[in-house]
Protein backbone atom coordinates (compact mmCIF):
# COMPACT_ATOMS: atom_id res chain seq x y z
CA UNK A 1 0.00 0.00 0.00
CA UNK A 2 1.46 3.30 -0.72
CA UNK A 3 2.24 5.60 2.00
CA UNK A 4 0.82 9.22 1.96
CA UNK A 5 3.22 11.40 0.91
CA UNK A 6 5.03 13.71 3.99
CA UNK A 7 4.85 17.31 4.37
CA UNK A 8 7.74 19.28 2.86
CA UNK A 9 8.98 19.73 6.31
CA UNK A 10 9.63 16.16 6.18
CA UNK A 11 11.45 16.15 3.21
CA UNK A 12 14.30 17.91 5.01
CA UNK A 13 17.52 16.14 4.36
CA UNK A 14 16.19 13.21 1.68
CA UNK A 15 17.44 14.39 -1.48
CA UNK A 16 20.74 13.86 -0.16
CA UNK A 17 19.43 10.55 1.97
CA UNK A 18 19.12 7.25 0.14
CA UNK A 19 19.45 5.07 3.66
CA UNK A 20 22.90 2.96 3.43
CA UNK A 21 24.88 3.86 0.66
CA UNK A 22 27.84 1.51 -1.06
CA UNK A 23 30.26 2.90 1.34
CA UNK A 24 28.62 2.52 4.33
CA UNK A 25 27.41 -1.21 3.31
CA UNK A 26 31.32 -1.66 2.42
CA UNK A 27 32.93 -0.37 5.50
CA UNK A 28 30.46 -2.50 7.45
CA UNK A 29 31.48 -5.41 5.80
CA UNK A 30 34.96 -4.44 6.98
CA UNK A 31 33.80 -4.40 10.62
CA UNK A 32 32.75 -7.28 10.89
CA UNK A 33 35.70 -8.66 8.53
CA UNK A 34 38.20 -6.95 11.23
CA UNK A 35 36.33 -8.55 13.77
CA UNK A 36 36.37 -12.03 12.39
CA UNK A 37 39.96 -11.54 11.40
CA UNK A 38 40.66 -10.99 15.02
CA UNK A 39 38.43 -13.96 16.54
CA UNK A 40 41.22 -16.19 14.37
CA UNK A 41 44.34 -14.44 15.42
CA UNK A 42 45.28 -12.52 12.61
CA UNK A 43 46.01 -9.77 15.68
CA UNK A 44 47.41 -11.74 18.19
CA UNK A 45 46.72 -15.00 20.04
CA UNK A 46 44.03 -17.37 17.87
CA UNK A 47 44.49 -20.52 16.04
CA UNK A 48 45.88 -18.46 13.00
CA UNK A 49 48.47 -17.32 15.16
CA UNK A 50 49.42 -19.98 17.14
CA UNK A 51 52.41 -21.77 16.03
CA UNK A 52 55.19 -24.22 16.92
CA UNK A 53 58.90 -24.46 15.71
CA UNK A 54 61.16 -27.30 16.25
CA UNK A 55 64.89 -27.79 15.61
CA UNK A 56 65.82 -30.05 12.90
CA UNK A 57 66.90 -32.79 15.63
CA UNK A 58 64.13 -31.74 18.01
CA UNK A 59 66.21 -31.18 20.82
CA UNK A 60 64.27 -27.18 21.21
CA UNK A 61 60.81 -26.51 20.51
CA UNK A 62 59.06 -22.87 20.73
CA UNK A 63 55.19 -22.19 21.19
CA UNK A 64 54.73 -19.10 19.76
CA UNK A 65 52.61 -16.52 18.31
CA UNK A 66 52.89 -15.26 14.59
CA UNK A 67 51.23 -12.26 15.37
CA UNK A 68 51.79 -10.08 18.60
CA UNK A 69 51.16 -6.17 19.71
CA UNK A 70 53.70 -4.25 20.50
CA UNK A 71 54.22 -3.55 24.44
CA UNK A 72 51.45 -6.40 24.81
CA UNK A 73 52.23 -9.09 27.10
CA UNK A 74 52.89 -12.82 25.30
CA UNK A 75 54.92 -15.68 25.81
CA UNK A 76 57.43 -18.29 24.62
CA UNK A 77 56.71 -21.78 25.63
CA UNK A 78 60.25 -23.63 25.19
CA UNK A 79 61.25 -26.68 25.11
CA UNK A 80 64.06 -27.85 25.84
CA UNK A 81 65.92 -31.64 25.67
CA UNK A 82 67.95 -32.57 28.51
CA UNK A 83 70.75 -35.13 28.66
CA UNK A 84 70.13 -37.36 31.29
CA UNK A 85 72.87 -36.75 33.80
CA UNK A 86 73.24 -33.54 33.36
CA UNK A 87 72.84 -30.71 35.94
CA UNK A 88 72.38 -27.67 33.75
CA UNK A 89 71.12 -26.85 30.64
CA UNK A 90 71.73 -23.15 28.60
CA UNK A 91 69.21 -21.21 26.22
CA UNK A 92 70.49 -18.84 24.09
CA UNK A 93 68.79 -16.31 22.72
CA UNK A 94 70.13 -14.03 19.96
CA UNK A 95 70.60 -10.24 20.57
CA UNK A 96 69.16 -8.80 18.23
CA UNK A 97 65.59 -9.71 19.42
CA UNK A 98 66.31 -9.00 22.89
CA UNK A 99 66.51 -5.54 21.86
CA UNK A 100 63.45 -5.30 20.27
CA UNK A 101 61.56 -7.39 23.23
CA UNK A 102 61.18 -6.48 26.93
CA UNK A 103 61.97 -10.23 29.13
CA UNK A 104 59.07 -9.38 32.14
CA UNK A 105 60.00 -12.87 33.38
CA UNK A 106 61.33 -16.18 32.89
CA UNK A 107 60.21 -19.46 34.64
CA UNK A 108 61.89 -20.95 36.24
CA UNK A 109 64.51 -18.64 37.30
CA UNK A 110 67.83 -19.15 35.15
CA UNK A 111 70.64 -19.54 37.83
CA UNK A 112 72.89 -17.22 35.65
CA UNK A 113 71.88 -14.88 33.08
CA UNK A 114 74.10 -12.43 30.96
CA UNK A 115 73.77 -10.82 27.60
CA UNK A 116 76.88 -10.47 25.65
CA UNK A 117 75.44 -10.27 21.95
CA UNK A 118 73.81 -12.75 22.72
CA UNK A 119 71.42 -13.46 25.74
CA UNK A 120 72.45 -16.71 27.91
CA UNK A 121 70.43 -17.93 30.05
CA UNK A 122 71.46 -21.24 32.13
CA UNK A 123 68.88 -23.99 34.19
CA UNK A 124 69.34 -26.07 37.02
CA UNK A 125 68.08 -29.56 35.93
CA UNK A 126 67.12 -32.82 37.77
CA UNK A 127 69.25 -34.87 35.88
CA UNK A 128 66.66 -37.33 34.81
CA UNK A 129 66.66 -36.36 31.06
CA UNK A 130 63.09 -35.06 31.15
CA UNK A 131 62.50 -32.26 28.75
CA UNK A 132 62.22 -29.13 30.61
CA UNK A 133 59.78 -26.27 29.88
CA UNK A 134 61.07 -22.71 30.21
CA UNK A 135 58.00 -19.77 29.62
CA UNK A 136 59.44 -15.97 28.66
CA UNK A 137 56.82 -13.61 29.22
CA UNK A 138 58.01 -10.75 27.30
CA UNK A 139 56.64 -7.26 25.81
CA UNK A 140 57.39 -6.68 21.75
CA UNK A 141 59.12 -3.03 21.96
CA UNK A 142 58.27 -2.22 18.41
CA UNK A 143 56.41 -2.99 15.98
CA UNK A 144 57.25 -4.98 12.69
CA UNK A 145 58.99 -7.76 11.95
CA UNK A 146 60.67 -9.84 15.00
CA UNK A 147 62.59 -12.78 14.47
CA UNK A 148 64.65 -14.65 16.78
CA UNK A 149 67.24 -17.59 16.71
CA UNK A 150 67.12 -19.44 20.27
CA UNK A 151 69.39 -22.36 20.85
CA UNK A 152 70.65 -24.26 23.12
CA UNK A 153 74.04 -27.08 23.74
CA UNK A 154 77.52 -26.00 23.12
CA UNK A 155 78.29 -24.05 20.43
CA UNK A 156 79.95 -26.96 18.19
CA UNK A 157 76.22 -29.07 18.52
CA UNK A 158 73.67 -26.22 18.96
CA UNK A 159 70.49 -26.88 18.49
CA UNK A 160 68.59 -24.13 16.94
CA UNK A 161 65.12 -23.22 16.15
CA UNK A 162 64.44 -19.56 13.99
CA UNK A 163 60.86 -17.72 14.53
CA UNK A 164 59.35 -14.91 13.43
CA UNK A 165 56.62 -12.49 14.24
CA UNK A 166 54.72 -9.83 13.36
CA UNK A 167 54.23 -6.75 16.13
CA UNK A 168 51.57 -4.78 14.90
CA UNK A 169 51.87 -1.16 16.33
CA UNK B 1 40.60 -12.88 19.61
CA UNK B 2 41.32 -12.22 23.69
CA UNK B 3 40.50 -8.78 23.09
CA UNK B 4 37.28 -9.30 21.19
CA UNK B 5 35.78 -11.68 23.41
CA UNK B 6 36.60 -9.30 26.29
CA UNK B 7 34.77 -6.35 25.07
CA UNK B 8 32.18 -8.34 24.46
CA UNK B 9 32.15 -10.01 27.81
CA UNK B 10 32.20 -6.06 29.10
CA UNK B 11 29.38 -4.75 27.25
CA UNK B 12 27.36 -7.68 28.19
CA UNK B 13 28.62 -7.61 31.99
CA UNK B 14 27.76 -3.28 31.78
CA UNK B 15 24.42 -4.07 29.34
CA UNK B 16 23.07 -5.97 32.41
CA UNK B 17 24.17 -4.24 35.37
CA UNK B 18 23.11 -0.59 33.91
CA UNK B 19 19.88 -2.50 33.54
CA UNK B 20 19.56 -3.74 37.04
CA UNK B 21 20.55 -0.11 38.10
CA UNK B 22 17.56 1.29 36.60
CA UNK B 23 17.20 4.68 34.10
CA UNK B 24 18.04 6.96 36.76
CA UNK B 25 21.38 5.58 37.04
CA UNK B 26 22.19 6.87 33.68
CA UNK B 27 20.65 10.17 33.88
CA UNK B 28 23.32 11.74 35.68
CA UNK B 29 20.70 13.34 38.18
CA UNK B 30 23.36 14.19 41.10
CA UNK B 31 27.23 15.13 41.12
CA UNK B 32 27.71 11.76 43.00
CA UNK B 33 25.64 9.95 39.89
CA UNK B 34 28.40 11.94 37.51
CA UNK B 35 31.27 11.01 39.33
CA UNK B 36 29.94 6.84 39.75
CA UNK B 37 29.79 6.68 35.58
CA UNK B 38 33.04 8.27 35.62
CA UNK B 39 34.23 5.36 38.24
CA UNK B 40 32.38 2.89 36.23
CA UNK B 41 34.16 4.36 32.61
CA UNK B 42 37.80 3.81 34.97
CA UNK B 43 36.92 0.03 35.83
CA UNK B 44 35.54 -0.79 32.67
CA UNK B 45 38.73 0.88 31.00
CA UNK B 46 41.21 -1.34 32.96
CA UNK B 47 38.77 -4.68 32.16
CA UNK B 48 38.82 -3.74 28.60
CA UNK B 49 42.63 -2.98 27.82
CA UNK B 50 44.09 -4.92 30.55
CA UNK B 51 47.89 -4.45 30.17
CA UNK B 52 47.80 -4.31 26.42
CA UNK B 53 48.05 -0.36 25.24
CA UNK B 54 48.74 -1.41 21.49
CA UNK B 55 46.57 0.98 18.97
CA UNK B 56 45.30 -2.58 17.46
CA UNK B 57 43.68 -3.44 20.91
CA UNK B 58 42.08 -0.07 20.85
CA UNK B 59 40.75 -0.54 17.95
CA UNK B 60 39.59 -4.12 18.12
CA UNK B 61 37.81 -3.19 21.38
CA UNK B 62 36.09 -0.27 19.65
CA UNK B 63 35.05 -1.96 16.78
CA UNK B 64 33.76 -4.88 19.05
CA UNK B 65 32.10 -2.65 21.20
CA UNK B 66 30.54 -0.89 17.86
CA UNK B 67 29.83 -3.88 15.99
CA UNK B 68 27.73 -5.35 18.84
CA UNK B 69 26.03 -2.04 19.43
CA UNK B 70 24.61 -2.20 16.31
CA UNK B 71 23.73 -5.63 16.04
CA UNK B 72 21.53 -5.23 19.16
CA UNK B 73 19.61 -2.36 17.30
CA UNK B 74 19.19 -4.54 14.64
CA UNK B 75 17.55 -7.56 17.02
CA UNK B 76 15.58 -4.65 18.73
CA UNK B 77 14.32 -3.15 15.55
CA UNK B 78 12.81 -6.97 14.37
CA UNK B 79 11.90 -8.19 18.41
CA UNK B 80 9.53 -5.65 20.48
CA UNK B 81 10.09 -8.11 23.20
CA UNK B 82 14.05 -7.68 23.21
CA UNK B 83 13.55 -3.97 22.74
CA UNK B 84 11.43 -4.05 25.54
CA UNK B 85 14.00 -6.08 28.04
CA UNK B 86 17.00 -3.92 27.45
CA UNK B 87 15.70 -0.21 26.67
CA UNK B 88 12.54 -0.46 29.44
CA UNK B 89 9.47 1.61 28.00
CA UNK B 90 8.92 5.20 28.70
CA UNK B 91 6.07 5.63 31.76
CA UNK B 92 3.84 8.47 32.60
CA UNK B 93 4.70 9.32 36.21
CA UNK B 94 2.75 12.88 36.19
CA UNK B 95 -0.64 12.66 34.94
CA UNK B 96 -2.79 16.33 35.39
CA UNK B 97 -0.80 17.29 38.26
CA UNK B 98 -1.18 14.03 39.97
CA UNK B 99 1.87 11.96 40.83
CA UNK B 100 1.63 8.16 40.10
CA UNK B 101 3.41 6.90 43.54
CA UNK B 102 3.50 3.50 42.32
CA UNK B 103 5.46 3.88 39.25
CA UNK B 104 8.15 6.82 40.52
CA UNK B 105 8.13 4.34 43.36
CA UNK B 106 9.71 1.70 41.11
CA UNK B 107 11.56 4.30 39.24
CA UNK B 108 13.03 5.59 42.15
CA UNK B 109 11.85 9.29 41.43
CA UNK B 110 10.68 11.69 44.16
CA UNK B 111 8.75 14.73 43.62
CA UNK B 112 11.75 16.59 43.40
CA UNK B 113 12.92 14.97 40.12
CA UNK B 114 9.98 16.11 38.32
CA UNK B 115 9.77 19.72 39.47
CA UNK B 116 13.25 19.85 38.51
CA UNK B 117 12.84 18.75 35.26
CA UNK B 118 9.41 20.91 35.00
CA UNK B 119 11.92 23.94 36.10
CA UNK B 120 14.62 23.37 33.70
CA UNK B 121 12.29 22.12 30.79
CA UNK B 122 9.34 25.26 30.87
CA UNK B 123 10.07 27.34 33.93
CA UNK B 124 6.81 25.84 35.58
CA UNK B 125 6.93 26.10 39.14
CA UNK B 126 3.88 23.50 40.92
CA UNK B 127 2.74 20.13 39.54
CA UNK B 128 -0.81 21.53 38.63
CA UNK B 129 0.87 23.07 35.98
CA UNK B 130 2.22 19.82 34.61
CA UNK B 131 -0.37 17.49 32.28
CA UNK B 132 1.96 14.53 31.81
CA UNK B 133 5.38 14.10 32.95
CA UNK B 134 6.92 11.04 31.73
CA UNK B 135 10.28 8.69 32.47
CA UNK B 136 11.52 8.56 28.96
CA UNK B 137 14.11 5.26 28.53
CA UNK B 138 17.05 7.79 28.69
CA UNK B 139 16.12 7.91 32.20
CA UNK B 140 15.42 11.49 31.48
CA UNK B 141 11.83 13.19 32.54
CA UNK B 142 9.65 14.93 29.53
CA UNK B 143 7.06 17.28 30.80
CA UNK B 144 3.94 18.04 28.79
CA UNK B 145 3.08 21.56 30.48
CA UNK B 146 -1.40 21.78 30.58
CA UNK B 147 -2.49 23.92 28.68
CA UNK B 148 -0.49 22.67 25.68
CA UNK B 149 -2.55 21.66 22.84
CA UNK B 150 -3.83 17.48 23.11
CA UNK B 151 -2.40 15.50 19.92
CA UNK B 152 -4.78 12.89 18.44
Amino acid sequence: MPQPRSSPEAQLGLPEYRGHSPAEKIAFAALVSFIVAALLGLFGDGPLSDTKASSADGRIQVQYQRFCRRLAPQSLDITLATPPGSEAIELNIDGDYLRSVQITEVFPEPVTAMHQHTGRMRFRTDGSGRDMIVRVHLKPQRAGLLAARLSTGPPSQASTVELKQLAYP
Amino acid sequence: MDSVLRAAAVYLILLIIMRIAGKRTLAQITVFDFILLLIIGEATQQALLAEDFSIINSALVIATLVLLDIVLAMLKQRSKTLDRIIDDAPVVIVENGRLLRDRMDRSRIDEQDILVAARELHGLERLDQIKYAVLERSGGISIVPAGSAQST
